[in-house]
C-alpha cells in the first residue's frame, strides 16, 4: 500500500499538470460541499446559478492556487479548499456591495457573522464534517465502481438504506449467508478506498486520523464492522440530507 | 410511689423532647419558607431577566426591521430616479439613429430604455407597495408578485407575428406561439396549408392537423453553434417522423415538428404527488408512472435502433398528452452513435452521467462511448425525478425514500449504475420495467422477479445490444429482441415463466404500436441553391461530418494520409488549447477535408460520397505528398502571457504526438526567432481574415526550406474567442475560432 503523503503529494502533482482526470475528480467529491457552504454564506442572497458560477470560480481560483500550495505549512485540506472558496465568494459579496451600497464585507467577516454559541455544530465543525462525509461518499463511489451490481447492491440495501438480512434476501433470492458474504466483500474493500481517499485528501496527520475518529478504521475485529457499518449508515443519513437540502434550494429554482 | 415516679420521669423526658424538638422545628420551617422565597425571587428576576432580553432582542429586531425599511426605500427611490435619469439620457441617442437610419443601433439604444424603464417600474412599485407592506409583516402578500408573477412572464410566449411576416414560413399558417426554449429558437404554432397537406400526402406523409416550427435567426439573435447542433440530426429526425418539413433560406433555419398538446412531465409528476400525498405516489400514479416509463423507453428503442443518441432525456422534454401518452421532444442534442465527433458536456445536470462529461474532458469521441447507455442513466434519473418529485442529486447513489416497489427501486440503479452493470439496451430495461407494470401488484414483485436478474443472485448474461442495433424497427424485430431473451433463462423458475411470456407480449406490444406510429419517410433535403453561403456552409457541415469520418477510415491513399496528419496535428494542437470547442473546430476540419477528397475525382468515387450532398464551394487543393520524415511546424504564438504560460506546452507536445516537429518555442534559437519575424512579415495586418494575408503565409512556408507548416495561435477580439490557423504549403487545412464564428473563416 503506498505512502499516505505519496498520494497526497501526488494528487497535488497531477492538479499541478493540469491533469484533467484529477480535476474533475476534485471537482466530483468536493463540488458540491462547496456549492453548500457557498448557499450557506449566500443566506438567500444569492441564487442556484450565482452558486454554480461561484463554486466554478472556486475551482479556477484552486488551479491558480495549487501551484502555490506547500502541503509543509501543515494546513488541513479542507481548510485550503475553504480558505479559497471564502476569497472567492468574499469577492463576489464585495464586488455586488461595492455596486449597490458602496461598502463590502471582508472575508473573514463571513464566519464571525454565523459564529454565534448554538447547541448545535458551529459552522467550522459542520463545514468539516461535511468534507470528510464527501471523502466517504467518494469511496462508496470507487467500490460501486470496482464491485459486481449485485454485491454492491445488498451493501446498499442492508446499510445504506437499513433493511434486514432476512429482507436483503427475500428481494434477491439468495440466503441471509449468501447477503452477508456479499456484504463482508464489500465492507472489505470500501475499508481500502477509505484508506485510500482519506490519504490522498488530507494533509495533515491529524486529518489522516479522522477514519479512525469517526469508527472507520482500517484494521478491525469482528465487533468493529458492526461499529464501521453504523457508521456508514450515519455519514450517508447526514449526506443525504445534506443534498437534500441542496436539492431543495434547486429543485425549487428549476 | 414507684409509679408515681415513673410518671415524673416521663414527663420530665417529654419536656425535655419538646425543648430540643422545638427550635429544630420552628429552623426547618423557617428554613423552608426562606427558600420558598428564594425560589419565588429568584424565578422572578430570571423571568425579568429574560424578559428584558426578548423584549431587547425584539427591539432590536424591530429596529432592524425598520431600518431595513428605510435603507430599502431610500435604495429604491435613489434607483427610481436612477433609472430615470438614464432613460432621460437615452432619448437623443434613439432619437438621433432613426433619423440617420440607423436601425441596428437605433435598436440597441431602445432595447437598453426599456430595460431602465422596467427597472423604475420595479422600484416604483417597491416603493409604493413592496417596502411599505414588507414593513407591517405581510410579506407573503408580496411574494405572488414579486416571484412568481416574474417568472411566469419570462416562460410567456414570444410574439405570435414572426419577423417578417406570417408569410416567413411557406406552406404554414401561424396560429400562435409557445414559450422559447434554452436552444435560442422561437417557437410557433401553425397549420399547414392545403398545398402542403398535398404535398405531404404526394410524398406518402401523413401531416397531422396542427404542428410546431422551430425557426432560429440570426437576427433572433441565434448563433450558428445553434444551427449548427440542431441541423446535424435532421435526417435522422425525419426518418423518425420527428420533423416533417425543414428549409434554410439567407439566414434563417426553421423546421416541422409534429404538434403534441399536452403537460410537460415535470408538472404531471408535481401533479401526481399533490395528489398522492407526501409519502410517495398512490397506486394509481404509480401505474401511470410506469406506463410512461415504458412508452418512453420504446420510443427511445427507436432511437437507438436508428443509431441516434437523444442525449437530452429530462422531464421538461417529456409531454404527456391526452390519454397518458408520452412523447420524447426535442432533438436539439441528437447525435449519431457513431458520429466522429468528440464528445461534449451538453445535457441537462442531474440527468446527465457525469462519467460522460468525464470522458467529454478526455476528448474522447462519440463514437468511442456507448451513446445508449448514457441515455439509460438519463432514463433512470427521470424514472428517479417522477418518483421523488425531485431529482438525483447524488447521482447513481441518489437514495429513493419516498414509496416505490422494490423491484423499480432495482431498476433505477441498474439504469443508473456504473456503465458496465448498467442495462446494454433500452429493450432490456423495458422488459425490466413491463415485469413490474403487468404484474397485479407492482409491490409484490422483487428484483429477483425481473427478466434481467438471473439465478443466484447474479444478473442475466448481457444481451448483446448491437443485435438491436442493427434490426430495423419493425415488428419483424419483436420476435428477434424474445427469443434470446427466453433462450438465455431456460433455468428459469417455472412459476416466473407465465409472467415473463406476458411481459414479453407486452414489451412486443408496446414496441409494435410505437413502431407503427413511426412515419419513417426519407425526404429531400431543399435546392441548395438558394442558401447563403454562410448557412450552406454549416450545412455542409453536418453532411461531411458523416461522410468524412467514414472516408478518413476507408481511404488509404497517400494524399489521404497527409491529409489526415494535417487534421490530426490542427485538431490535436486545437483541442490542447480548448477542449470545450473542440466539437466545431474538428467539424471545421473534416469539412475541409471533405471539399479536399471532393477535388479529387479518384477519391471521392471510393469514398462513395456523392456530388449532390454538398453544394460546390470554393475548394482547396489537396496537398501534395513530398516526403515522409516528421513535419517541421512552426508556432507563431500571439496569446497573451498567462495562456501561453499553460498552453504552449500541451500544444508543442500535441504537434509532437502527431509527429510534428514544433519549432519557434526556443528563445535562443536566431534562426526560430528569424522565422518568426518572417512569419508575422509574411501574414502582414489583415491575419487571420483576409485569404491574402494567408496566402502570403503559404508562400512563406512554401519557400523555407525547412519549415513545412505554421501553426498560428491568437486571442480572438471577443473575451474567450480563440483563433488558430495551420498553414501548409499548399494553403490552410483546417480553419478554427473557437467561438465557431465561421463568417471569420478566410474562404468566406
Amino acid at each position: 500500500m503506498p505512502l499516505q503523503n505519496d498520494l497526497s503529494t501526488g494528487f497535488i502533482g497531477r492538479l499541478r499538470s493540469r491533469d484533467p482526470d484529477a480535476w474533475f475528480e476534485l471537482w466530483e467529491i468536493f463540488g458540491p460541499i462547496l456549492r453548500n457552504q457557498l448557499r450557506r454564506w449566500g443566506k438567500g442572497r444569492i441564487g442556484v446559478e450565482t452558486v454554480q458560477d461561484l463554486s466554478q470560480e472556486t475551482l479556477a481560483a484552486l488551479a491558480g492556487a495549487i501551484d502555490k500550495h506547500d502541503p509543509s505549512r501543515g494546513a488541513r485540506f479542507s481548510t485550503w479548499l475553504l480558505a479559497i472558496a471564502k476569497y472567492t465568494f468574499g469577492d463576489e459579496m464585495d464586488r455586488r456591495t461595492a455596486l449597490k451600497r458602496g461598502g463590502g464585507k471582508k472575508p473573514l467577516s463571513i464566519e464571525e457573522e454565523w459564529g454565534s454559541p448554538s447547541p448545535h455544530p458551529g459552522p467550522r465543525d459542520f463545514y468539516e464534517q461535511a468534507v470528510f462525509a464527501a471523502k466517504v461518499e467518494a469511496a462508496i463511489r470507487m467500490t460501486e465502481r470496482e464491485s459486481d451490481f449485485v454485491d454492491f447492491s445488498v451493501f446498499r440495501m442492508r446499510i445504506l438504506e437499513g433493511k434486514s438480512g432476512r429482507e436483503v434476501g427475500e428481494a434477491l433470492r439468495v440466503s441471509e449467508p449468501t447477503v452477508s458474504r456479499k456484504l463482508a466483500t464489500i465492507r472489505k474493500r470500501l475499508r481500502s478506498h477509505m484508506t485510500h481517499i482519506i490519504a490522498k485528501f488530507s494533509f495533515t496527520e491529524e486529518e489522516k486520523e479522522e477514519g479512525l475518529r469517526n469508527a472507520l478504521g482500517t484494521n478491525p475485529t469482528k465487533a468493529d464492522d458492526a461499529l464501521f457499518d453504523e457508521a456508514i449508515a450515519e455519514i450517508w443519513r447526514r449526506q443525504l440530507d445534506l443534498r437534500a437540502e441542496d436539492a431543495a434550494f434547486e429543485y425549487g429554482s428549476m | 410511689m414507684i409509679i408515681s415516679n415513673f410518671a415524673s420521669l416521663l414527663v420530665g423526658l417529654l419536656c425535655l423532647v419538646v425543648v430540643i424538638a422545638a427550635p429544630i422545628a420552628v429552623v426547618f420551617v423557617i428554613y423552608k419558607v426562606v427558600r420558598g422565597l428564594c425560589w419565588l425571587i429568584w424565578g422572578a428576576v430570571t423571568g425579568i431577566a429574560a424578559g428584558v432580553g426578548y423584549g431587547f432582542k425584539g427591539i432590536g429586531m424591530g429596529t432592524s426591521h425598520i431600518y431595513s425599511f428605510f435603507k430599502n426605500t431610500v435604495v429604491d427611490a435613489l434607483r427610481l430616479v436612477g433609472a430615470a435619469l438614464t432613460s432621460i439620457f437615452m432619448i437623443p441617442p434613439i432619437l438621433g439613429n432613426v433619423i440617420l437610419g440607423r436601425w441596428s443601433a437605433a435598436n440597441h439604444y431602445g432595447r437598453a430604455f426599456e430595460g431602465e424603464i422596467k427597472e423604475a417600474w420595479v422600484r416604483l412599485y417597491r416603493l409604493i407597495i413592496g417596502n411599505p407592506i414588507r414593513l407591517i409583516g405581510l410579506k407573503a402578500l408580496t411574494e405572488g408578485v414579486e416571484q412568481r408573477l416574474p417568472e411566469v412572464m419570462a416562460h410567456a410566449p414570444g410574439a405570435e407575428r414572426p419577423r417578417g411576416g406570417n408569410d416567413r414560413f411557406a406552406g404554414y399558417k401561424i396560429t400562435g406561439a409557445l414559450p422559447r426554449g434554452g436552444s435560442g429558437a422561437r417557437l410557433y404554432l401553425a397549420e399547414p396549408t392545403k398545398e402542403k397537406y398535398d404535398h405531404f400526402a404526394k410524398n406518402g406523409m401523413v401531416c397531422p392537423g396542427e404542428v410546431v416550427i422551430k425557426a432560429f435567426s440570426m437576427e433572433d439573435g441565434s448563433t450558428l453553434p445553434q444551427i449548427v447542433r440542431e441541423s446535424r440530426a435532421l435526417t435522422a429526425a425525419k426518418e423518425l417522423g420527428l420533423v416533417l418539413d425543414h428549409t434554410l433560406e439567407g439566414e434563417n433555419f426553421w423546421y416541422v415538428m409534429p404538434y403534441v398538446d399536452g403537460k410537460d412531465l415535470g408538472e404531471v409528476t408535481r401533479e401526481m404527488h399533490t395528489v398522492s400525498g407526501n409519502d410517495g405516489l398512490d397506486n394509481k400514479s404509480m401505474r401511470q408512472l410506469l406506463q410512461t416509463s415504458a412508452q418512453l423507453l420504446a420510443t427511445l428503442d427507436r432511437f437507438h435502433t436508428a443509431g441516434l443518441w437523444h442525449k437530452d432525456i429530462k422531464p421538461g422534454n417529456v409531454i404527456v398528452s391526452t390519454g397518458n401518452q408520452a412523447h420524447l421532444v426535442d432533438f436539439g442534442l441528437v447525435t449519431p452513435l457513431q458520429s466522429a465527433m468528440t464528445l461534449t458536456t451538453h445535457g441537462t445536470e442531474y440527468f446527465r452521467d457525469p462519467e460522460m462529461v468525464r470522458l467529454a474532458m478526455q476528448g474522447v469521441k462519440v463514437h468511442e462511448v456507448d451513446g445508449v447507455k448514457f441515455d439509460l442513466y438519463s432514463m433512470g434519473a427521470l424514472l428517479f425525478s417522477m418518483i421523488e418529485n425531485s431529482f438525483p442529486a447524488h447521482g447513481n447513489l441518489s437514495q429513493i425514500r419516498k414509496r416505490c416497489p422494490e423491484a423499480l427501486r432495482w431498476i433505477v440503479r441498474r439504469s443508473m449504475a456504473d456503465t458496465k452493470s448498467r442495462y446494454a439496451s433500452s429493450r432490456e430495461m423495458l422488459a425490466d420495467v413491463a415485469t413490474v407494470l403487468e404484474s397485479a401488484d407492482p409491490y409484490e414483485v422483487v428484483p429477483a422477479d425481473l427478466p434481467s436478474f438471473g439465478e443466484g443472485g447474479q444478473l442475466a448474461s448481457a444481451i448483446d445490444p448491437e443485435i438491436y442495433r442493427s434490426s430495423t424497427p419493425s415488428h419483424s424485430s419483436i420476435p428477434a429482441f424474445a427469443a434470446p431473451v427466453q433462450e438465455e433463462q431456460p433455468k428459469s423458475k417455472s412459476r416466473r415463466r407465465p409472467l415473463q411470456r406476458g411481459v414479453l407480449a407486452a414489451v412486443a406490444v408496446l414496441i409494435g404500436i410505437f413502431t407503427a406510429g413511426a412515419v419513417l419517410t426519407a425526404t429531400s433535403y431543399e435546392s441548395h441553391s438558394a442558401m447563403s453561403p454562410l448557412v450552406a456552409q454549416a450545412h455542409q457541415r453536418d453532411h461531411a461530418d458523416a461522410v468524412i469520418s467514414r472516408a478518413i477510415r476507408t481511404l488509404e491513399t497517400p494524399e489521404a494520409e497527409r491529409v489526415r496528419q494535417h487534421l490530426d496535428a490542427h485538431a490535436e494542437a486545437v483541442r490542447a488549447l480548448s477542449p470545450q470547442a473542440f466539437d466545431y473546430q474538428i467539424a471545421s476540419a473534416k469539412s475541409d477535408a471533405f471539399d479536399c477528397y471532393r477535388h479529387d475525382d479518384h477519391i471521392h468515387h471510393s469514398s462513395g460520397c456523392t456530388g449532390h450532398d454538398v453544394p460546390e464551394m470554393d475548394l482547396l487543393k489537396m496537398p501534395t505528398a513530398k516526403r515522409t520524415d516528421p513535419y517541421d511546424v512552426l508556432i507563431v504564438n500571439d496569446l497573451p502571457p498567462s495562456m501561453s504560460e499553460t498552453y504552449l506546452a500541451k500544444v508543442s507536445e500535441a504537434l509532437s504526438g502527431a509527429d510534428m516537429h514544433p519549432r519557434g518555442l526556443a528563445n535562443d534559437d536566431d534562426r526560430e526567432i528569424e522565422w518568426l519575424a518572417a512569419a508575422r512579415k509574411a501574414a502582414g495586418v489583415g491575419f487571420p481574415n483576409d485569404p491574402d494575408s494567408l496566402e502570403q503565409l503559404e508562400q512563406f512556408v512554401l519557400e523555407n526550406e525547412v519549415l513545412d507548416a505554421v501553426f498560428w495561435i491568437m486571442e480572438g477580439d471577443d473575451e474567450g474567442l480563440l483563433i488558430s490557423r495551420f498553414v501548409t504549403e499548399d494553403g490552410p487545412v483546417g480553419l478554427s475560432n473557437s467561438a465557431v464564428d465561421l463568417s471569420q473563416s478566410p474562404r468566406n
